[in-house]
C-alpha cells in the first residue's frame, strides 16, 4: 500500500523502450514514479537537495534510427514489388512507410526539450516532445521553487544560529567624565 | 532465467547529454559546454544549504540526561516507539510517523509498514483495467467472467490505494461496472448453454 501526500501535480514524463517515468511536483520536491509492468517504484528529489537544473534540446538518436529502419524496410519492400511490376502492392508499402517519414520530419524540426533536475542523491528527467512552452515553464518553476526553499532554509539556519548565540558578558562601562588618577606619585 | 538489470549508481550532477559526471567547476549557471562531449546545455546551479543537526552532549545538560544508546556522548532526546531505546537527535528517524531508532526504522521500512516510506507498490488500478479489457475480449469465448471477477478483485484493492492517495476513483469505478457486466454476461452465457443443451430452448 502506498501512501503519498494528495497534493501533487503531474509536471512531466520520460518514456523509453524499457521504462516509463512520471514526474510529479509535491510541496517538498519532485516525486518520480518508475513503472516496470505493474510494479511502481518511487523516489524523490527534494528541492532542498537540488544542485543543478538543466535544460537542453536534443534529437533523440534512438528514435531517429528506429524510424529510419522502419522507413527503409517499407521503401525496400516497395522497390522490390515495383521491380516485380506489382505497382498497387508497392504503393501500399510505400504508403505504410509515410508515417515513419512524417515522424522523422517532425522530430527533426521540433526536437525534444529535456529538463533534468540533479539532486544530491537522485535526479529527475522530463521530456517534452511538443509542448516547448511548457518545458520552459517547468524549468522556470522548478528553479523558482528551489530558490525559495533554499532561502527559507537559510533563514531558518540563521535564526537557529542567532538563538544559539548566548549574549556575551560585557565588562562594566568606564565611568563618565575625566578619570581621576589614583597614583600618588603622579 | 532471471533478467539482470544493471543500474548505474547516481553520483551527482552530470552532463544531461552524455551523462559524464560534472566536477564542481562545471556546475554553474548559464550556458555550459560539456568538457567531454562539447555540446551545450542551459543550467542553473544551486548550493544547497547545509542543515546543522543540533546534538546536545550529556555533559552539557544540567540534569544529566540519559545517554543515547548508539552515541554515548550524546544526550537522548526521545525513545524508539518500537523498542524503547533511548536515542539522540542523530538517531531519531522520524518521517512523520513517530520516532524510531535506525534499526527499527529499517525493519519497518523494508516491510512497507511505515506510512510514507513505501517506495515500491503494485499498481492495482492498471491491473484491474487490463483484466477488464481482457474480459471484454474473452466474453465472446464464454470465459470473460473469469477476467471480470479478477478485475473486480484488483479494482477493490486499487480503490483502496487511490483513496489513500487522494486520487480520483472515477476511472476505476467505471472499470468495476464493466467488470460486473462481464460477470453477468458470462453467467447469462453459461445459463443459456445449459438450457440449450438440456433442450429448454425447443
Amino acid at each position: 500500500m502506498s501512501a503519498r501526500p494528495p497534493e501533487r501535480r503531474l509536471i512531466g514524463r520520460f518514456t523509453t523502450a524499457a521504462s516509463r517515468e512520471v514526474v510529479w511536483e509535491t510541496p517538498d520536491g519532485l516525486e518520480i514514479e518508475t513503472r516496470d509492468q505493474y510494479d511502481v517504484s518511487r523516489k524523490a528529489v527534494l528541492f532542498e537537495d537540488v544542485q543543478l537544473v538543466t535544460y537542453h534540446r536534443q534529437l533523440g538518436v534512438v528514435f531517429f534510427i528506429l524510424n529510419a529502419v522502419g522507413m527503409l524496410f517499407f521503401l525496400m519492400m516497395m522497390s522490390i514489388l515495383m521491380s516485380m511490376k506489382e505497382n498497387v502492392a508497392g504503393a501500399v508499402f510505400g504508403l505504410l512507410g509515410v508515417p515513419f517519414v512524417i515522424a522523422m520530419a517532425i522530430r527533426a524540426v521540433l526536437k525534444v526539450d529535456v529538463v533534468t533536475v540533479f539532486g544530491r542523491r537522485s535526479k529527475a528527467v522530463m521530456h517534452f516532445s511538443f509542448k516547448k512552452q511548457r518545458a520552459r515553464q517547468v524549468y522556470g518553476t522548478i528553479c523558482a521553487r528551489v530558490r525559495q526553499v533554499h532561502r527559507q532554509i537559510e533563514q531558518q539556519i540563521a535564526a537557529e544560529a542567532a538563538a544559539d548565540v548566548s549574549p556575551l558578558e560585557t565588562p562594566p562601562a568606564p565611568p563618565f567624565g575625566p578619570i581621576e588618577s589614583t597614583n600618588p606619585f603622579a | 532465467m532471471a533478467q539482470v538489470q544493471v543500474v548505474r549508481a547516481y553520483e551527482g550532477p552530470e552532463c544531461p547529454r552524455c551523462r559524464m559526471r560534472l566536477t564542481s567547476d562545471w556546475i554553474r549557471t548559464g550556458m555550459v559546454v560539456c568538457p567531454d562531449c562539447n555540446r551545450t546545455f542551459e543550467a542553473t546551479a544551486f548550493t544547497p544549504p547545509q542543515r546543522r543537526m543540533r546534538v546536545v552532549e550529556v555533559m552539557a545538560t544540567v540534569d544529566g540526561s540519559n545517554a543515547c544508546a548508539n552515541h554515548a556522548r550524546n544526550a537522548a532526546v526521545t525513545s524508539c516507539q518500537r523498542c524503547g531505546l533511548f536515542i539522540c537527535s542523530l538517531c531519531d528517524m522520524n518521517v512523520g510517523s513517530g520516532s524510531y531508532c535506525p534499526t527499527c526504522f529499517e525493519r519497518l521500512r523494508s516491510g512497507n509498514e511505515l506510512k510514507g516510506t513505501a517506495t515500491r507498490y503494485r499498481d492495482h488500478a492498471t491491473m484491474a483495467r487490463n483484466s477488464m479489457l481482457a474480459g471484454i475480449f474473452f466474453t465472446f469465448a464464454g470465459i470473460g467472467f473469469v477476467f471480470g471477477v479478477l478485475a473486480l478483485f484488483y479494482a477493490r484493492k486499487g480503490l483502496r490505494q487511490l483513496r489513500s492517495e487522494g486520487r480520483s476513483t472515477f476511472g476505476l469505478r467505471m472499470v468495476s461496472i464493466f467488470a460486473m457486466l462481464e460477470v453477468l454476461a458470462g453467467i447469462a452465457f453459461w445459463v443459456l448453454v445449459v438450457v440449450a443443451i438440456s433442450g429448454g430452448l425447443d
